[in-house]
């Protein structure tokens, strides 16, 4: 490499000229080994959740669908063995698929992968609704770039990746330097190919789901981060701001949600929308505005697919929080009995809930 | 602003189209000087007036030296300029370190001291900087180069921006000429640069940065790893270490090509060394250069009998050793060596143990006992360091790594030993003049795209920074 340099300006020209054309027609065979990427690379946290639904048997006829702020409230075992209390013995077999960072279009993709199996339908479907994670600028909405877009989805996706944060400096990273956004991504699928086992340890709350020590876990990373929970839950709020201050509950974000309760409604599931605990700060930044938008979608639901409705967004005091919207240990234990009771329970045995509300007008 | 960060990419891009595009020689060097400041200035923009105060300092300084007209005068000028600039660096560096070991000292003597609970930021690169403007002084006073009368031209010698914060150390007689002369763009040059930029990301992101996800782990708890364990996180930390500084350096010099500036060498194959001193003769070159010219000869060197030889190598060592950093691990670092280095004088091996296999085997012990010197330079507490060197003396069994991991380590360690040993071989010169220009280009291409694919996720900034 410590070439001489040389008299000539013409060949280190044509090769650097040659390099840049290189680099420049790189993103093209990188955007494609992206787009071909197997799902258990792809999206690890993804794959283990279709592959665990596929695997258990007999199959879950209980599907919990949401974000991490589901997860982490749910404690399943507890939450199983309640909701078998409450229904008296019946054969409830829960499946908590709640994922990191698991916004609309994301479970709607998972939903479509767990559909797309074949194995009976759940009879009972809890989906994780809440008006912030609804915005079309929702803040992981980033990240569905990296787990799941592939180019062709591109035109229908583009007009909401311009308008989010974010968005379009990510989705940049990943066409035009795939090799590097995807790196870990392409690397573990290059080492499963040519038959070496990954070092890439796997990131923290990504692995793959063992029910009752996956959230578990999850829930211990978020306590051992910095500072106290109370600064926690203004910090987290704080960064849900900038994407809710032009607030718009339309484009791709609320469509894939309601495509995700017509995919189940179709296959059959009760379908309850569960808006899960909220820290005050949380709440504080749905304004009145925000709610109006949301109040009509929640009533869209209810009338085209029988979506009952139950609001746990006060029900947890502060103190039960980890940081803006996550539970705590104690705070899981108290969503799980009130979810199982409130909820699970009267959904299965077809009694009206005790908290549901009609959606409103 | 990490040399591997894409906020580094557009910066470089856009000082560099804008350099180019103009055509006066002294615009080019302002911009460049605008540039290195807005650099520095996006880390801490108060702190570059720290740069600003000890640079001009000494630029007028220098002044007056050269118009002195007696040797008192100009001595006291050269005097007040080290007070100005040795204050400086002790005062952010050193401060707390230094209350910590006087209040240590006072309770020897049953006096209660508690010192003052203060949080300063260690300005960035302040130990490099600080270094070149009494590198400018002192030869000013030696009369080895003239006062720079253009302040810009001065303030771009302390402040470009590829060696502002991790060095090379550049000395005024290497680099002031240059910013005088005016540059043509060359490809020629580009190509060098661009080939030793990326060398440094290959060593610094790539290799550094995998073995710290190794190292890191061993040395935080180094009594739960086996002996075995230990060792090979002793030998993969010293190939870290070097691929961490000796990678910045390559970048450095690579992004100084591309405006036409050369930087010196920093790093020649250090593991190759047969000797302490060759090791200190290969291993941050600029530094160890800097303390012999500046410190070892000034205080005497090897002029005189020899326990003043050893007193000043020792001390020399010890400065060199604090210079990165307040602990007493960097003082026994350094007091290390210095004793090495007394020891290798005071023992001189036979000249035939210069060739064949003598050499190797010299070459195999001066790694080891570079290597344990390492332990001490990487533990913050001289216990940590004596627990591990005992740990790796003493075969013991404990816990160890996956074998994918061990793989991956030796991998490295092998690719920067075979870079030690193959790297200068005229070999890969007349290759790379064989080998068709589009060939060349496209395998510069397929190295970066390599490079991007094995930067661990977690890739950390240089371990020189804090220095």
């Amino acid at each position: 490499m410590a070439a001489p340099l040389s008299t000539s300006n013409s060949r280190p020209r044509r090769t650097l000229l040659w390099c840049a054309v290189a680099l420049a027609l790189s993103p093209l065979p990188g955007g494609w080994l992206v787009d071909h990427c197997p799902l258990q690379h792809r999206d690890p946290e993804m794959a283990a959740t279709v592959s665990a639904w596929q695997m258990n048997e007999p199959p879950p006829n209980v599907l919990l669908l949401g974000s991490s702020r589901l997860g982490s409230f749910l404690r399943t075992m507890e939450f199983a063995q309640t909701t078998q209390r409450v229904v008296g013995g019946s054969a409830v077999r829960i499946f908590n698929a709640a994922l990191v960072c698991g916004e609309p279009n994301t479970i709607e993709f998972l939903t479509r992968n767990i559909l797309a199996e074949k194995k009976a339908p759940p009879r009972l479907a809890i989906v994780e609704i809440s008006p912030d994670l609804l915005a079309r600028d929702n803040t992981y909405f980033k990240f569905v770039i990296t787990r799941q877009l592939v180019a062709s989805d591109l035109p229908e996706y583009l007009p909401d990746i311009v308008t989010s944060g974010g968005g379009i400096s990510r989705l940049a990273a990943s066409r035009l330097t795939p090799f590097f956004l995807h790196r870990a991504q392409l690397l573990d699928w290059a080492a499963e190919t040519l038959g070496f086992a990954s070092t890439e340890p796997a990131p923290s709350g990504t692995e793959a789901p063992v029910e009752g020590t996956r959230w578990q876990a999850v829930r211990d990373l978020l306590d051992h981060r910095k500072g106290a929970a109370p600064q926690r839950i203004e910090a987290g709020a704080r960064r849900f701001r900038s994407h809710l201050r032009n607030y718009q509950l339309a484009g791709r974000t609320s469509a894939a949600f309601e495509h995700t309760v017509a995919m189940l409604h179709e296959a059959g599931a009760v379908i309850v929308l569960v808006q899960p605990p909220l820290s005050t700060a949380q709440r504080a930044l749905l304004t009145p505005e925000i709610k109006a938008q949301f109040a009509p979608f929640l009533q869209r639901l209810h009338s085209e697919y029988g979506c009952t409705f139950a609001d746990f967004s006060e029900r947890v005091p502060d103190d039960l929080f980890l940081d803006n919207h996550h539970g705590s240990n104690a705070g899981s234990a108290v969503f799980s009995e009130m979810l199982a009771r409130e909820v699970v329970g009267p959904a299965w045995t077809g009694r009206t809930m005790e908290v549901s509300q009609p959606p409103p007008e | 602003m990490l040399f591997h960060s894409f906020g580094f990419f557009l910066f470089f891009w856009i000082v560099f189209g804008v350099y180019w595009r103009l055509r006066e020689h002294e615009r080019r060097m302002r911009w460049l000087l605008a540039a290195s400041i807005i650099f520095y200035g996006l880390w801490s923009p108060w702190f570059v007036l720290l740069i600003a105060f000890t640079a001009g300092a000494d630029y007028l300084i220098a002044l007056q030296i050269e118009a002195a007209a007696q040797e008192r005068a100009r001595r006291a000028w050269l005097v007040l300029s080290l007070v100005v600039s040795l204050s400086l660096l002790a005062f952010f560096k050193y401060a707390h370190f230094m209350l910590e070991a006087g209040s240590g000292l006072l309770a020897l003597f049953g006096f209660g001291f508690v010192p003052p609970a203060f949080d300063l930021v260690l300005p960035l690169g302040i130990s490099f900087y600080t270094f070149e403007t009494i590198s400018y002084v002192v030869d000013v006073y030696r009369g080895r180069v003239r006062a720079e009368r253009n302040v810009f031209h001065y303030a771009l010698y302390i402040m470009f921006f590829p060696h502002l914060i991790a060095g090379p150390i550049v000395r005024p007689s290497q680099f002031l000429w240059q910013i005088r002369t005016r540059k043509h763009f060359d490809w020629a040059r580009l190509q060098f640069g661009a080939q030793l930029f990326l060398r440094g990301l290959l060593k610094k992101a790539v290799f550094a940065d995998r073995l710290a996800l190794v190292v890191d782990p061993i040395f935080r708890a180094p009594g739960e790893f086996s002996s075995a364990t230990l060792w090979l996180g002793t030998v993969a930390y010293a190939v870290q270490v070097y691929c961490d500084f000796a990678g910045y350096t390559d970048m450095a010099r690579g992004v100084a090509q591309a405006f036409g500036f050369k930087l010196p060498i920093n790093f020649d194959r250090p593991y190759l060394a047969a000797s302490v001193g060759e090791f200190w003769r290969r291993w941050h070159i600029t530094l160890s250069s800097w303390v012999r010219d500046y410190l070892y000869i000034p205080l005497g060197g090897s002029r005189d009998v020899a326990w003043k030889t050893y007193r000043n190598l020792i001390f020399s060592m010890v400065i060199l050793g604090l210079w990165h950093g307040a602990g007493w691990n960097f003082i026994v670092f350094g007091l290390y060596h210095g004793v090495l280095l007394s020891l290798e004088r005071a023992f001189p091996l036979p000249a035939w143990t210069q060739r064949g296999l003598p050499r190797l085997a010299r070459i195999g012990v001066t790694f080891t006992v570079v290597c344990f010197g390492l332990v001490i330079f990487r533990n913050p507490s001289l216990a940590g360091g004596a627990i591990m060197l005992q740990r790796m003396l003493q075969p013991l069994a404990g816990a160890t790594l996956p074998l994918s991991v061990v793989t991956i380590t030796l991998v490295i360690i092998g690719l920067i030993f075979a870079g030690h040993v193959f790297g200068r071989a005229r070999l890969w010169r007349d290759l790379a003049g064989r080998v068709p220009a589009p060939l060349v280009g496209v395998a510069m291409a397929c190295l970066f795209l390599l490079i991007q694919l094995l930067i661990p996720e977690d890739g950390g900034t240089f371990i020189y920074f804090q220095f």
